[in-house]
This record gives structure tokens, C-alpha cells and sequence, in this order.
């Protein structure tokens, strides 16, 4: 009894033994935990820079960077490579780096203009950097966004990372990852977007998206036009439309969409590319800066107006990406390939795509006035 | 053995370090019609499945080496367990030595391959030494919680994936390709030679053949599951990049509102490492009991723990991962292509003498 007690006893340890604890064990006060990385081209070298969280002693002494108590420190290293770079950072520093707690990652445009394949494929390879980590680029130095003083969250990693989640939770922007970018360059024949950062008015903000080809920068989409997008990529798109008053012209109208369909229906015929989009939205009537009264007939002008509006959007980054980005950078390559998949195979997508006709057809349902009755009456109205 | 359990024991086998690299094969050869390659491999599998299965059933509580050497001679029986006894012990070696690669380039980088192959083996020769009873007990126990897990993690999958990756579903001008699949997705599909070394009992066993069908239907479940799941991820394009292409789609999931279980790659690899362990336990046994079989003087014991030596020694020899890798997809190949045959010769001469004996 004893016996079988023992082996099983050995069974036991020797895993215990042979596994984590010899070889694997990182204390964490022993560990370089990143919150994000930078990648800039400065005097023609790799500027390797990013956060490090501070851990428990450093707090004590209190931190100039992070709120909450919760600290990073910023560091910057050079080499001819990302090699060279990364081995003159980890000559300065005192433990092992860990990449699996990076928030986000953020390329300089002279970088991306370059193209950020290389580093992407580094973190698809590294085994500790998470895959769904946020890549952004941004306008100005990354090491200048390090140094700015972040009054609203942890670091400037968590900002971006905070703010575009939020921003994409809301259905207002695309939050795109590592593994999304890498999946979509394999396909080839389809471009990418990624959020555009930069410093406005001394804080980090989104200024909308740039766009990607063969993972190279090749421009970008200001804020303003970025709904198209988001109409057309985001999972529940939830754009405020605001529209001027029908009767009263000083009023507006202001509209919250939402996406209940959509449709990409590819075709091919004589040679020609045809893309139909069909789009179903609801719509709430947040409010109206004067209200006016509103009926039946109102809300289907209402509607339709809402409709010419998205349509619109659609179609301006529909064009952007035929004419100015020569980039198929909404992946509708993805939907003709599933729905036609043997003419895919013959034809150069590049081409049809820039000679492609596109039809967008957009139907909305104003279903909610937000509870409000702006046909209410009194007896005393006038 | 209650059907259930070798039910169970055909999953414990079958199910584990062939997924890891599925969706590549699959989406190499067959694009996004996978699955239909998994259900024509299924097919294929149903078929030697079935006729070890009749063999096992027609010479009741008889094992692989008693019935062939019933059915031939003692040499000609002694030869065709040698060779499931090499099939076995390449199998159960190259998968311990291939997953210890995994395990160390994914999350114990610093732990040297020999401490990983070690801790599978001496679990692996505890299990076995225990008898085949105590390992269809872990089956079905490990079996229940791989499934959960697999389906859990694969459905939640699907809600980050892409559906329009997944398409088109099926091309009529691709079937070529999705018969090349089949062939390619084999090793997911190896495994149901642990049949010749258990015992059926006709009166216990006799709904086996519906038992072992239904199972290898859940089987090639789990495999589209996982498959469809990781391309909505990936996408073809991108998974053909990565030999443990299965364990990279899980590293690209991420949930924020699972909160701490935001990664599934921790509760993957835990399912992971059981079904590998179940993987080499069950190989191991089928090795040392036809060499038992063979050496009826050596204690079971001690075979087992000259096999599981022998098996370190040869994981110690010089071999990078995409060799190892060709060469258990050439081994799981080679024993379909030798082993089918066989077990079907002996299938037809059972069938001579049954209609012998009527005759007389």
C-alpha cells in the first residue's frame, strides 16, 4: 500500500520538479513588464521605444508619468535593425523584457510609409506579444507621444487602447488587431486601415484611420469621413446623423443609426465587376434642437434624408479607395472570392476593382422618437 | 469493457496532436471546403475502424497477434504485430517529441524538451502499467472534458471570427482537392489500431460497430468545429503559415468580457495536454501489449518500462520539427496503407474458414 502510495507520490512531483519550477519561474518584480512599444525611423535608424510598468518599489516613491499610482517609465534604444535596436535596449536594462501585457503598439508614418510588415510579423512570431494587440500609427513621433503627460488614464498605451475600444464598443470606429492586419495582407489583393493617432492641442487623439497596402502606408482618412467606414466595416455601426430642420431651417434634427443588415452581393458579367451594397438601418430621433412638430409624411422625408446621408458616406470612400488609394482596403475581394470563387481565381482583382460599379442602397426606419412627443398640444397653444 | 468505453478509447486515441495542425492541411489542400475532406477522411476511417472491429468481434476475447496467428501461422503472426508494434511506438514517440516542441516554444520556453517528454512518459507508464481498464476510465473522464472544452472554446471562437472567411463552402470543381485533403488530414484520423490490442466480447460488444460510427462522427465534428472556427479567425490565406496552426487561431481569439479568461490559449492548452497524454498512453499500451504478446515470459511491467526507455533514447536523437513532423505524417500514412491491408486479408481469410466450417 505504501508503495503504490509512493509512485503515485512520484508521479506527482516529478512533473512539479521537471516543469516550471526549474526552468520557467519569473518572479514578476523580476520581469520588464511592457505597456507598449513605438517603432520610429529617426537619422535613417530604428528608434525602439515604449512604456514599462513600474512595479511595487517605484510606486512607493511615487511617479511622475502614471495616475492611480500605477507607474510606467519610458525608454528609447537605436540600432541599424529591430534587432540591433532591441539588443541595445536590453543592454540597459535589468530584467528580461515580458511583451504579453503591451497594450498597444504605435508606428511612426516614416515607419508605416516604409511598411510595418516586418514588425508585425514579429509580434505574429514572438511568442509572448498577445496577437490581438492594437496597432496604431501615429502623425507625430511616438517618443513625443511618450512624453506627454497622460492626465486620463494609466499611460499613453492605455489611452489609445481605452479610447478606441470604447470608441469601437460605441460603433463609432474599426478596432483592428495584429492578427486582423496579418490575415488580410495574406489575402493579397486587399488593403488594410488602422487607427491614425496623433497630438492635437497637447493630448492624444484619434484623427481617423490610415490606410494600408501591402501593410505600407499609403494615406489617410480624416475623422470626419471615417463613418463610411465604419458603416461598411464595424460590427453594430452607431453614427449620429444630424439634418436640417423641413420647416423650421434653424432646427436640427439629430438621428442615432443603427445597423439591423447588411448585405455585399458580388457579380461578374462581361467582364465587369458589380458590387451591390444593401444596408438596413434604425434610426432613434435623439432630439431636435427646436422642436417641431413631426408626422408620418415628416419622419419618411426623415428617413430618406438619413438614408442620402449614409449613402453619401459610402459612396465618397467608395471612391477614395478606386481612385485616390487604388486599394481595395474594404476587403469586398473577401465576398466576391466566397461568392464566386472560380472567377477570383482568373481574374486580376486589382483592375476589376478599380473599374468596378457599385450600387448602395440604403433603407431606414425612424422606429423611436426617444420617448419624446414634439406633436403634444395645450390648451393654451398658440 | 462497456462500448462506451472503447468508444471513448477510440476518441482518447485519435483526438489530440493531429488537430494541431489540421486547419493547415486542410486549408492547404481543400481551401475553405475543408470539411468536406474531414467527412470523407471520416468515411475512409469508419472503413479500417469497421474491419478491425468484425476481426475483434469474430474471434471473440482473442487480440490481434491470437486471431492472425489462428488465421495464418505463428511466424507470419509474429511478423504482422511487429509491425503494429513499430507503427505504435513511432506514433506515441514522434507525437511525445512533437508536442514537447509545441509545449516549448509556446509557453515553457526555458524547460529543456527532455524534462517534457519525461513527465509524459512516466505519467504515460504509470497509466499504462494501471491496465487497459484504469485508461478507458481516464477516457471517458479526460474524453467528456476535451469535448467541453473543445466546443466551448471553438463557439466562442466563432463569435470573434469572420463567417464570410469561411466561405465558399463548397466548390463542385474543387472535389479533387478535397479528396487530397482527406489523405492529407490522415494523421487527425490515426488511431484505431488500438482495436487490435483489446479483447471484444460478442455479448457485451455486439452495438460496437454504431458505438465506434457515432464516435468518429463526434470526431469529425470537433475537427469541423475546430476548422471552421479557426479560418473565421485566420482565414485560409494566413493559417497555411503555421504548423500548429490550431494553437495559433486560439492565440488570436481575444474576449474582454470573459475577463480573466480573456485568453483562451489557457484553457486550450490544458485540453490540449490531456488529450496528448491520452494520445501517448493509449499508443503505449497498444505497443507494449502486442509486445507482450510476443514476450509472454517479460513481465508487463518490465516491457513497459524498456519500451518507454527506449522510446527517451530515441526522442534524444537529432531531429528538427519539420522532420519529425514529415515522418509521423509519413509513419501514420504508411501504417494506413500497410496495417488496412493486412487487417482486410485477415478479414477475408476469417470469412473462408467461417464459410469452411458451415461447409463441413
Amino acid at each position: 500500500m505504501t508503495k503504490k502510495y509512493v509512485s503515485l507520490l512520484l508521479v506527482i512531483m516529478l512533473p512539479t520538479l521537471l516543469l516550471t519550477g526549474c526552468w520557467d519561474y519569473h518572479d514578476i518584480n523580476m520581469t520588464n513588464i511592457s505597456i507598449s512599444t513605438g517603432v520610429d525611423i529617426v537619422n535613417g535608424q530604428i528608434e525602439y521605444t515604449g512604456e514599462v510598468a513600474k512595479i511595487a518599489p517605484a510606486q512607493a516613491k511615487g511617479n511622475e508619468n502614471g495616475g492611480g499610482g500605477i507607474g510606467v517609465y519610458n525608454f528609447y534604444a537605436y540600432g541599424k535593425d529591430l534587432e540591433q535596436a532591441r539588443a541595445a535596449f536590453d543592454a540597459g536594462v535589468p530584467y528580461p523584457h515580458f511583451l504579453g501585457a503591451a497594450r498597444a503598439v504605435i508606428f511612426s508614418t516614416s515607419y508605416a510609409k516604409q511598411s510595418i510588415a516586418p514588425y508585425l510579423h514579429r509580434i505574429a512570431q514572438i511568442n509572448d506579444y498577445r496577437k490581438t494587440i492594437l496597432p496604431v500609427i501615429s502623425r507625430d513621433h511616438p517618443a513625443e507621444l511618450f512624453k506627454l503627460k497622460v492626465e486620463s488614464d494609466i499611460s499613453v498605451a492605455f489611452l489609445i487602447e481605452d479610447m478606441m475600444s470604447s470608441l469601437t464598443k460605441q460603433g463609432k470606429a474599426i478596432y483592428p488587431t495584429v492578427g486582423h492586419l496579418l490575415s488580410d495582407d495574406d489575402i493579397k489583393t486587399i488593403g488594410e486601415l488602422i487607427p491614425y493617432v496623433g497630438i492635437e492641442e497637447g493630448s492624444i487623439k484619434y484623427l481617423g484611420l490610415a490606410v494600408l497596402k501591402n501593410l505600407k502606408m499609403v494615406g489617410t482618412i480624416n475623422l470626419k469621413d471615417t463613418s463610411g467606414v465604419v458603416y461598411l466595416l464595424a460590427k453594430k455601426p452607431s453614427i449620429t446623423e444630424n439634418l436640417p430642420g423641413i420647416e423650421n431651417k434653424n432646427n436640427t434634427f439629430s438621428l442615432l443609426t443603427s445597423l439591423k443588415k447588411r448585405t455585399f452581393n458580388t457579380d461578374y458579367v462581361d467582364g465587369k465587376l458589380i458590387i451591390n451594397i444593401d444596408m438596413n438601418f434604425d434610426a432613434t430621433l435623439n432630439y431636435q434642437y427646436y422642436t417641431e412638430s413631426t408626422d408620418e409624411k415628416k419622419l419618411k422625408v426623415l428617413e430618406d434624408l438619413v438614408a442620402q446621408s449614409i449613402q453619401g458616406k459610402i459612396i465618397k470612400i467608395i471612391a477614395m479607395s478606386q481612385k485616390e488609394f487604388d486599394c481595395d482596403f474594404i476587403g469586398f475581394a473577401k465576398y466576391f472570392r466566397a461568392q464566386h470563387p472560380l472567377i477570383y481565381r482568373k481574374i486580376n482583382w486589382e483592375e476589376s476593382y478599380r473599374n468596378a460599379d457599385f450600387f448602395v442602397n440604403i433603407q431606414v426606419n425612424i422606429h423611436n422618437l426617444n420617448l419624446a412627443d414634439p406633436n403634444a398640444r395645450t390648451l393654451y397653444f398658440k | 469493457m462497456s462500448n462506451r468505453q472503447l468508444a471513448f478509447i477510440l476518441f482518447g486515441i485519435m483526438f489530440g496532436y493531429g488537430s494541431i495542425g489540421l486547419p493547415k492541411a486542410l486549408a492547404e489542400n481543400a481551401a475553405t471546403g475543408g470539411w468536406v475532406s474531414i467527412l470523407i477522411a471520416t468515411l475512409l476511417a469508419l472503413i479500417s475502424t469497421t474491419i478491425l472491429v468484425y476481426l475483434g468481434m469474430t474471434h471473440q476475447n482473442k487480440t490481434f497477434y491470437d486471431y492472425s496467428k489462428e488465421l495464418s501461422e505463428k511466424y507470419t503472426a509474429t511478423i504482422l504485430t511487429l509491425l503494429y508494434i513499430v507503427f505504435m511506438f513511432i506514433m506515441f514517440t514522434l507525437i511525445n517529441k512533437l508536442s514537447s516542441d509545441v509545449f516549448k516554444q509556446t509557453i515553457l520556453r526555458n524547460t529543456p524538451n527532455w524534462a517534457l517528454i519525461t513527465v509524459f512518459l512516466i505519467t504515460a507508464y504509470y497509466a499504462v502499467i494501471k491496465g487497459i481498464d484504469t485508461i478507458a476510465r481516464l477516457c471517458e473522464v479526460y474524453g467528456l472534458i476535451i469535448i467541453l472544452f473543445g466546443v466551448v472554446i471553438h463557439f466562442i471562437a466563432f463569435t470573434q471570427g469572420d463567417l464570410i472567411r469561411m466561405q465558399p463552402f463548397f466548390v463542385a470543381e474543387d472535389l479533387a482537392n478535397y479528396f487530397d485533403g482527406a489523405i492529407k488530414a490522415k494523421l487527425a484520423f490515426s488511431g484505431m489500431a488500438i482495436f487490435s490490442a483489446i479483447p471484444f466480447i460478442k455479448k457485451q460488444n455486439h452495438t460496437i460497430y454504431i458505438y465506434s460510427a457515432m464516435m468518429l462522427l463526434l470526431i469529425a465534428m470537433l475537427y469541423i468545429i475546430q476548422f471552421e472556427s479557426s479560418i473565421a479567425v485566420m482565414g485560409i490565406d494566413s493559417i497555411v503559415f503555421y504548423r500548429d496552426a490550431l494553437f495559433t487561431a486560439i492565440r488570436r481569439v481575444d474576449v474582454p468580457s470573459l475577463q480573466f479568461l480573456r485568453r483562451l490559449d489557457a484553457i486550450f492548452i490544458i485540453s490540449f495536454i490531456i488529450s496528448i497524454f491520452l494520445n501517448i498512453t493509449l499508443f503505449v499500451y497498444g505497443t507494449v501489449f502486442h509486445l507482450s504478446k510476443l514476450l509472454p515470459k517479460v513481465s508487463f511491467r518490465l516491457l513497459a518500462f524498456a519500451v518507454l526507455s527506449l522510446s527517451f533514447l530515441v526522442c534524444q536523437l537529432p531531429m528538427s520539427f519539420d522532420e519529425g513532423a514529415n515522418l509521423l505524417e509519413t509513419a501514420s500514412l504508411a501504417g494506413g496503407l500497410i496495417l488496412n491491408p493486412v487487417n482486410l486479408i485477415l478479414l477475408l481469410l476469417s470469412k473462408v474458414k467461417k464459410s469452411d466450417k458451415k461447409v463441413c
